[in-house]
């Protein structure tokens, strides 16, 4: 468990203090942060939010046999307003982007994003010759962790959960969110 | 009834409605009708109880950019006899136009709005064409030869 930031100097921490405008920063995240990070990190509700063939491995990594609950993550939101954890698993295609971009929009911040599968990292088998399918959800919302395979196994899901709680636990709690 | 016996009835019954017809090598009786009979062809081949056409099981449309025509092709089924039927219509390719056939079978509702989406063929009388699967700002027809667009990228050979 950290106390202070990993990868981050003070005069960023400072830095951020000034674009935020919230003072005493740097002594809230010595003093507080490693229980924040403690707590979102191990509470993370993901969006139950799948599309296409990866579901059924989001599916399974709920399920008994892989037990994403271990980490904490069992508890697949239907709203947008109770999850911090986007799994986008499955082929966005254009229209669909509308409703994950309005979806990432609506979850409370701090939320993060995994792009599981090929087809939300790049298109994947749909990259040439289609009409529908996004090349790459990154182009509207912001991406924290890629999941390739196609589709990708329950252990590199879980595999991506567990980076994600490693990049919680590595960034400031007051961490500023890119808008797409 | 095999699918030749229908082609003889069908060739006799309605000679000024149809172009021409025929039985594939798939044993599959495909035929072309006039553009303005559409209508009253199929209704007959719904109605008449020889035929008994109730389902309409697919109906799509084929671009043929070379010979400056788009086919509307509709697969008729009929449960009473277990038989099959291929329509054909070929239409302008500039302007593509041709009357619903909505109010014969209800289930051309949604065939129609999807062959207007992809190939923007436009169905006279629909009672609600709009676009289905692409977004509702979509300008193009994506299943016509010539398609392209800024995020389509065509497979190099």
């Amino acid at each position: 468990m950290g106390i202070g930031l990993k990868g981050l100097t003070r005069p960023e921490i400072e830095q951020m203090e000034g674009e935020s405008q919230i003072p005493g920063l740097w002594t809230l995240e010595k003093a507080v942060g490693f229980i924040f990070k403690w707590a979102r990190k191990n509470s993370l509700w993901p969006l139950q939010f799948g599309t296409a063939c990866c579901a059924i491995e989001m599916m399974a990594t709920a399920a008994g046999r892989y037990d994403i609950s271990r980490f904490g993550s069992e508890v697949f939101r239907p709203s947008p307003r109770q999850a911090d954890l986007l799994i986008a698993a499955g082929t966005i295609t254009e229209k669909m982007g509308y409703a994950l971009k309005k979806l990432y929009e609506q979850m409370p911040k701090p939320s993060w994003v995994i792009a599981m599968g090929s087809c939300t990292i790049a298109g994947g088998p749909y990259y040439y010759d289609s009409y529908t399918v996004v090349k790459g959800i990154d182009s509207f919302v912001p991406v924290d962790v890629y999941v390739p395979g196609c589709p990708p196994r329950p252990e590199s899901l879980i595999h991506g959960l567990m980076a994600i709680q490693k990049k919680i636990e590595d960034e400031p709690i007051f961490r500023r969110r890119r808008n797409a | 009834m095999t699918n030749e016996d229908l082609k003889a009835k069908i060739d006799a019954e309605f000679k000024d409605k149809i172009l021409s017809s025929a039985v594939s090598g798939q044993k599959e009786l495909i035929v072309l009708v006039k553009a303005d009979a559409y209508v009253d062809f199929c209704r007959a081949l719904r109605d008449k109880a020889e035929y008994a056409f109730q389902h309409l099981s697919c109906l799509t449309a084929v671009d043929y950019p070379k010979e400056n025509k788009i086919t509307l092709v509709d697969h008729l089924w009929s449960y009473k006899f277990a038989h099959q039927l291929t329509l054909k219509v070929d239409l302008d390719r500039a302007n593509p136009r041709i009357s619903t056939v909505e109010n014969v079978w209800k289930s051309a509702n949604w065939f129609e709005r999807e062959v207007f989406d992809l190939y923007g063929v436009v169905f006279e009388g629909h009672s609600d064409l709009r676009r289905i699967m692409m977004p509702e700002d979509y300008t193009k027809f994506p299943l016509r030869k010539d398609f392209t667009d800024d995020g389509f990228i065509v497979k190099p050979n």
